[in-house]
């Protein structure tokens, strides 16, 4: 059964160009969910200044309201098997959509894979990913 | 099974969304706003053809998008 540890982190709705032309520190993991809204794990508030400069009405708010897990190559393959979508073969890369019918993200690195979800769904895609992991 | 593109995420199967009803258009001849606005909240076309139409990527990035389609085919335009 996948261990589905919650992720913390920040969670910005800004406009585009101000989530484009931020920077962010080596050790956090940055998810574009949206051309407006991004989760970036492991960055704290203060990370996220520059953003508050450049668009006066961003939101900025702490987020720990996703799971999820990190899989390597087999785990992954085995998870594939429950996506209907095509997976991006290049690396690194964001994909969400559904994940066993549950709706989950997937971020792809050369080495491994980090599956999460929103915490309600946590239950859910760990049954349907029984075996996986 | 439809297959809509949706330009955040790409190609996902069509339960990945939610239709939101047709992109409606408000005849030139209703001048009034209010009344463009109850024209535009009530009053559907229901196009045998190509429908222009709202769909939210409820399972993916959970924005709206705009889509394309013939409603006699169930096709993607765009």
């Amino acid at each position: 059964m996948l261990a589905l540890d919650t992720l913390h982190g920040i969670r910005v709705v800004a406009s585009p160009s101000a989530l484009d032309a931020a920077s962010w520190p080596d050790n956090t993991t940055v998810l574009r969910l949206a051309p407006d809204d991004v989760f970036v794990i492991g960055a704290t508030i203060e990370h996220a200044a520059v953003i508050a400069t450049a668009d006066a009405d961003a939101i900025i708010v702490a987020e720990s309201g996703f799971v999820g897990c990190w899989l390597h190559n087999d785990a992954l393959a085995e998870v594939a098997t429950h996506i209907e979508w095509h997976i991006p073969t290049h690396r690194p890369a964001f994909a969400q959509g559904y994940v066993a019918g549950v709706p989950a993200k997937l971020w792809l690195t050369d080495d491994r894979a980090l599956l999460l979800c929103a915490s309600p769904y946590a239950h859910d895609l760990s049954e349907r990913l029984k075996g996986s992991a | 099974m439809l297959w809509l593109n949706c330009p955040q995420c790409g190609s996902r199967p069509v339960e990945e969304f939610a239709f939101g009803g047709e992109l409606p258009t408000v005849p030139d001849r209703i001048t009034d706003p209010h009344e463009r606005d109850i024209d535009y909240v009530w009053m559907f076309d229901n196009l045998e053809g190509v429908s222009t139409e709202r769909w939210f990527h409820q399972a993916g990035c959970r924005r709206w998008h705009t889509v394309a389609r013939d409603t006699i085919d169930d096709t993607l335009i765009t």
